[in-house]
C-alpha cells in the first residue's frame, strides 16, 4: 500500500512525527478499532480514531440519540434525535473522513452476539454505560487475546486502564465482579459534566493509536484516574492478582456469561 | 549506497518536509538522498529541519532559482 | 529508609501519637481513639458507600465482601477506587 497525494497531505502532521512516519500511517489504515457504545466515551474516540485514519472503525451501540445525549456525546447533532446511533456516527466519521471504512452493529453488548464481533479487531474500546457490557467486554478480550482499553465515568470523575490480556492485569484483577445492583447510580441518575467522557474517551483514543503504533508506553497495570473538581489525574498500580476469576490460575470464569441485565429498563432512563 | 532523487520543486513548506520524510523512509541507513527545493523558504526550513531529525546534509548545490541538496540518511 | 518513606511513617513518627493513613495519595491522620480498625470503619468514617469501591491495601486488592474483615494499621497505603460504569 502506498500513500496518495491527498493522504499525505492529510497526514502529514502524523507522517512528520518521527515515532509515526509513512510506515505508522499506513499500519494505522490497515488498522481495525472496534468501539463498544457510541456515547460520551465512544464519540470522541470514534472522531479523532477516524480524523487519524485508522482504516477501519467498527461502531457497536443498539440504542438512539436522545436529546439528553447531546450535551456530551458530540458525534450526534440535534437533527439525528430519534436516529440510530451507529447511523448518526457512522455519517459523521464519513464526513471527517471518507478513507475510513465504517462497520456498524446496531445491537447490544451481549454474551452471544458480541465475541464474533470482536474477534475482527485489532484493538477495543469499552466505551459502554454499564456494568455488565464492561464486564462483557474484559472476558471476551481476554477469551479472544484482543488487546482494549476499558473506560468508566462518574459525575466529574473518570478512569481507564489498558488491558493486553494474559500479560498485564485485567479489568476483573481489580473490580473482580460488578458492583451490587443500585449501588452505583448510572449516569441518568447522577448526572455526568458534558466535557469529561471527552477527556476520558480521547485517552482511551490515544492508548489504541499508541498500541496499533507500538510507540510509547501503554497504560497497562495501572488505573489512570481523573477528577474534573481538582483536576488531578492518578495513576495507581494494579498489578495481575493470582486469584482473578478471569485470568488467575485458579480461574472461575472459563466460558462467557452476561454480568446481569445488559440494557437498564428502568423507565425514563437515559443511562 | 544507492542515490535517491526527488524532485520538490514547486512542493511548499512544510509538505516538502513531509515528502523528504517519506523519501527517506524508503532507503536504508547511509543512503543518499538528492533533492531539488526551491529558494526562498524551503531552503531556509528544509536543512535545518532535516538536520534536527538526525539527518545529514552532504552538499548544497545553488542551482538557477533552485537548490539541489545531498542528504545522508542517518537513522 | 525508602520503605519506611514509601509507607508514610515519616508523617507518624513524633506527632503525639496520631496515627496516620495514606489515602488516594494523601495523608490522614488519626487520634488513636479514632484510628478505624477495619477497612469497612475507614470508609464509613469517610461517608463512601462500601458497595462503590474496591480497594488496594499496600498494594494488594481487597474486595467489597472482605471489607469487615481486613484490618487497617497505622503506615498503611490505601487506594479506595471507584466503580465507574458511566459511558
Ligand atoms: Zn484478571
Amino acid at each position: 500500500m502506498s500513500l496518495t497525494e491527498e493522504q499525505i497531505q492529510r497526514y502529514s502532521r502524523n507522517i512528520i512525527l518521527e515515532q509515526v512516519g509513512g510506515a505508522g500511517q499506513e499500519k494505522l489504515l490497515a488498522s481495525k478499532v472496534l468501539i463498544v457504545g457510541v456515547g460520551g466515551l465512544g464519540s470522541p474516540a470514534a472522531l479523532y480514531l477516524a480524523a487519524a485514519g485508522v482504516g477501519t472503525i467498527g461502531l457497536l451501540d443498539g440504542d438512539q440519540v436522545d436529546l439528553t445525549n447531546l450535551q456530551r456525546q458530540i458525534i450526534h447533532h440535534t437533527a439525528d434525535v430519534g436516529k440510530r446511533k451507529v447511523v448518526s456516527a457512522k455519517e459523521k466519521i464519513e464526513a471527517v473522513n471518507p478513507d475510513v471504512a465504517v462497520r456498524t452493529y446496531d445491537v447490544w453488548a451481549r454474551a452471544d452476539s458480541i465475541r464474533d464481533i470482536i474477534r475482527e479487531y485489532d484493538f477495543v474500546i469499552d466505551a459502554t454505560d454499564n456494568f455488565p457490557a464492561k464486564f462483557l467486554i474484559n472476558d471476551v478480550c481476554h477469551f479472544e487475546r484482543i488487546p482494549f482499553s476499558h473506560g468508566g465515568i462518574l459525575q466529574f470523575e473518570g478512569q481507564l486502564m489498558t488491558i493486553i490480556p494474559g500479560r498485564t492485569a485485567c479489568y476483573r484483577c481489580l473490580f473482580p465482579g460488578p458492583p451490587p445492583a443500585n449501588a452505583v447510580a448510572p449516569c441518568g441518575q447522577a448526572g455526568v459534566l458534558g466535557v469529561l467522557p471527552g477527556v476520558i474517551g480521547l485517552l482511551q483514543a490515544t492508548e489504541a493509536i499508541k498500541y496499533l503504533l507500538g510507540m510509547g508506553g501503554l497504560l497497562t497495570d495501572s488505573l489512570l484516574t481523573y477528577c474534573a473538581l481538582t483536576m488531578e489525574f492518578r495513576k495507581v498500580p494494579a498489578q495481575r492478582r493470582a486469584d482473578c476469576p478471569l485470568c488467575g490460575p485458579n480461574a472461575t470464569i472459563t466460558t462467557l456469561r452476561d454480568e446481569g441485565k445488559v440494557v437498564c429498563n428502568r423507565k425514563g432512563c437515559k443511562c | 549506497m544507492l542515490t535517491t532523487k526527488v524532485d520538490l520543486r514547486g512542493v511548499p513548506c512544510p509538505l516538502n518536509l513531509v515528502k523528504v520524510k517519506l523519501a527517506i523512509e524508503k532507503t536504508a541507513v547511509g543512503d543518499i538522498l538528492e533533492i531539488e527545493i526551491d529558494d526562498g523558504e524551503p531552503i531556509q526550513n528544509l536543512p535545518v529541519s532535516l538536520g534536527r531529525q538526525g539527518q545529514e546534509i552532504v552538499e548544497t548545490i545553488k542551482c538557477q532559482g533552485y537548490f539541489r541538496l545531498k542528504v545522508r540518511r542517518r537513522l | 529508609m525508602t520503605a519506611l518513606l514509601s509507607r508514610g511513617v515519616p508523617f507518624v513518627l513524633g506527632r503525639n501519637g496520631m496515627k496516620s493513613l495514606q489515602i488516594n495519595g494523601r495523608a490522614h491522620q488519626f487520634a488513636p481513639a479514632e484510628m478505624p480498625a477495619t477497612l469497612c470503619a475507614l470508609l464509613e468514617k469517610l461517608g463512601i458507600g462500601a458497595a462503590t469501591v474496591v480497594a488496594e491495601v499496600d498494594g494488594r486488592i481487597v474486595t467489597p465482601e472482605q471489607f469487615a474483615q481486613t484490618e487497617v494499621r497505622d503506615g498503611q497505603t490505601i487506594e479506595l477506587i471507584k466503580f465507574m460504569g458511566g459511558g
